[in-house]
């Protein structure tokens, strides 16, 4: 019999397979659902920046529009306007938002988007004070984890390929049809490969699927250069959902019957989706744990004293200098800048604690990098959150660009103040500006090469070992 | 032609088969018969190649099933004691996968004209096989063995189970293929269809061929004493 004539026989059996429809139908709805939900996060997060860079905007339009009269006016008793102290306008008044951009594939894994901060709120005080900025998600929503696209991919295809092939050909022998096959003159190995072929087809058929309509519900593809990225999560998808299916077909190898097969493969979806990223994230948390916020406070605060103290002195010496100032209000400028000088006292002293914390971090990062091999789940998880800009790296990026801005943002005032030199409209027209170029979606796409072609070549194995296995598969 | 030439199996330390040889020429039919473990289903078994005999041979229409299983099955029908066939696909639908396994596509038509041949009512074949009963799958299963046009069937207890009326059929559809020149080897625990259909019968108990007895030399009441002589003995 000719290859192909079998081939779609094994189709034409599919379509007779028990739930199929309903199995196909969930995914799509799944996956619908999970783009959507995976948008509206986004949303909220937008809905919840636009108010407060709208309500800056008119804040620094007024302030501007107050420069502008002072500046024509020629009344000399006109006092000088807030917007014209670099001071009082770096340090109080004005806000600076720095939000992050994000790749168009970011509605479809939520990665660690929600527990870092999605932008900044910079002022002119020294690093150290500046506050993370968020959308205050809810906590419920936080302890469960989001459901986007990739949660689906991650945690649910892999029970619905268990669904669809843990009784792949257990169940034919139970039935006893496999000794009729056996019977018909046709190749055991062959009629098995057959099948697989089949399933192993229809399952990544149903995974593409799923993520072309995902990627089109969000209007990836109207976008050239994120075809690349969109390619990309579909090929970790693919691999990921066969490395499930060489499971099930590992399984089904063994000889066991379809209930001991599910058992199994429950096991195995239980061991390798749900403990053991906790067990790698235990481990890189008590190898390298984060030292301890106690003493960083501890260190803060005295640290805070004694800038504040070299403040009161060097306040002293001024007004000591100067004893016509003394009786009057202290100017407010002076006081910033003695606040700019001990922030930076403090930033000092406080630079090897932070710096610990940071080291700490990435030194959990690199274990969590390379120890993600060992959970498939992991793997897949963390090359979604790579191509939706949503991963620690992007947003570790996206941090080290923000303070370097805060950097210029605090010097612009603080050397206005130090200078003693007043904001004019020119000034103003110099305030910095936040320009960074997110990671191109080529590099972000390079980056889960290594991850992709992993989980490839697992998937290649385990059916491979499975294929080996069925040759000794006997029908009775 | 069916052949076995001194089959041993051994599973361990447990013999299953010690021995057995027997020929079934085109155009007969032989019954082997005996109790349960007897070494009925390993003989089938090893014609089907499904398992290896630990010595001696199984030859199919002159062809060595362990050296070419798959030239060994071109001709070969296997109807097993259940015939088990995909319970949501038709009758019908069932003749025709099993037929493109076996080598040979067959049409709508050619497949309905079957199952006719094989007994099955024309209406009986677009329904689905799960609410077929036995005797319907059986049918279904001689229809694959007359579409594969076999000149050597293997039939393991194919009348368990089945009501007399529904069994005679079966009987009568064998010997139709016997007379068409099929070798046909049943085995089974029913002396008295072993000895209306049958043309030759072999006893076996624990893996021993006992004894072979042509049926028209012996009559049902011989049948059973000689059975039963060899089974307390």
């Amino acid at each position: 019999m000719s290859r192909p004539h079998r081939l779609l026989a094994e189709v034409a059996l599919l379509r007779h397979l028990p739930g199929i429809r309903t199995l196909a139908s969930l995914l799509i709805a799944l996956a619908i659902l999970a783009t959507v939900s995976g948008l509206s996060r986004l949303s909220t997060y937008a809905q919840t920046i636009e108010p407060l860079q709208t309500a800056e905007q008119e804040t620094r339009s007024a302030l501007r529009d107050s420069m502008r009269r002072f500046e024509s006016s020629e009344s000399a008793t006109m006092a000088t306007p807030l917007a014209a102290k670099p001071g009082a306008l770096g340090f109080t008044v004005l806000n600076e938002y720095v939000v992050i951009k994000r790749p168009p594939l970011a509605p479809l894994a939520a990665g660690v988007s929600d527990l870092l901060p999605n932008y900044y709120r910079f002022d002119a005080h020294a690093a150290f004070l500046q506050r993370r900025a968020g959308t205050i998600d809810n906590p419920l929503r936080l302890a469960a984890g989001s459901f986007d696209l990739a949660f689906v991919l991650v945690f649910l295809v892999p029970i619905l390929v268990i669904a669809l092939s843990y009784d792949v050909m257990s169940r034919e022998k139970e039935l006893g049809v496999l000794a009729l096959v056996g019977a018909q003159g046709v190749s055991i190995r062959r009629f098995i490969a057959a099948k697989l072929l089949i399933r192993g087809l229809m399952i990544v058929t149903a995974i593409i699927g799923v993520n072309v309509i995902a990627m089109a519900v969000i209007g990836t593809f109207s976008e050239a250069p994120m075809l690349i990225s969109a390619a990309s999560w579909t090929l970790v998808a693919v691999f990921y959902g066969l490395l499930w299916f060489g499971l099930a077909a590992l399984t089904n190898a063994a000889g066991f019957n379809s209930a001991t097969n599910g058992v199994i493969l429950a096991n195995l979806w239980l061991l390798l989706v749900i403990v053991l990223p906790a067990v790698i994230n235990m481990i890189a948390t008590n190898v390298y744990p984060a030292p301890s916020r106690v003493d960083l406070t501890t260190e803060l605060r005295e640290a805070s004293t004694e800038a504040e103290e070299r403040a009161a002195e060097a306040r002293e010496q001024y007004f000591f200098d100067h004893p016509d100032l003394a009786a009057g209000d202290v100017d407010q400028e002076i006081f910033y800048r003695d606040v700019a000088r001990g922030e930076d006292d403090i930033a000092q002293s406080i630079e090897p604690w932070l710096r610990r914390f940071e080291e700490q971090a990435q030194r959990q990062g690199e274990v969590v990098a390379w120890m993600k091999y060992f959970s498939p789940a992991l793997l897949a998880d963390q090359s979604f959150a790579t191509l939706a800009g949503t991963d620690r790296n992007y947003h570790a990026q996206f941090k080290v660009a923000a303070f370097n801005y805060h950097t210029d943002w605090r010097k612009f005032f603080v050397s206005r103040l130090e200078n003693d030199i007043g904001m004019t409209g020119d000034g103003w027209s110099q305030l910095p500006a936040f320009n960074w170029s997110p990671p191109h979606a080529g590099k972000q796409a390079r980056r889960v090469l290594v991850p992709a072609a992993v989980l490839g070549i697992m998937a290649v194995l385990l059916l491979c070992m499975a294929l080996i296995k069925f040759r000794r598969y006997s029908p009775v | 032609m069916l052949e076995a030439n001194q089959l041993v199996k051994h599973y361990g330390s447990h013999e299953a088969l010690r021995g057995v040889s027997l020929k079934v020429e085109p155009g007969e039919i032989y019954c082997l018969l005996g109790a349960n473990g007897a070494g009925k289903t390993t003989t089938i078994n090893l014609f089907l190649n499904f398992i290896t005999a630990t010595s001696g041979n199984a030859v199919v229409n002159g062809i060595d099933v362990a050296k070419d299983p798959l030239g060994s099955k071109r001709r070969l029908a296997y109807i097993p004691e259940q015939v088990m066939l995909y319970g949501l696909l038709s009758g019908l639908e069932n003749l025709r996968y099993f037929s493109t396994l076996g080598g040979r596509d067959l049409s709508d038509d050619d497949a309905r004209e079957l199952l006719l041949q094989a007994g099955l009512a024309a209406n009986a074949a677009h329904k689905e096989v799960r609410a077929y009963s036995k005797g319907m799958r059986q049918k279904v299963g001689v229809a694959i063995a007359l579409a594969k046009r076999a000149t050597a069937l293997l039939l393991d207890e194919p009348t368990s189970g089945l009501d007399p009326k529904a069994s005679n059929e079966f009987s009568e559809l064998l010997v139709q293929l016997r007379d068409g020149g099929a070798a046909i080897l049943m085995t089974s625990h029913d002396l008295f269809r072993a000895k209306e259909s049958g043309s030759r019968i072999g006893i076996m108990r624990e893996g021993v061929l006992l004894n072979e007895l042509v049926s028209s030399d012996v009559s049902h009441g011989d049948l059973e004493r000689i059975y039963l002589e060899h089974m307390s003995g």
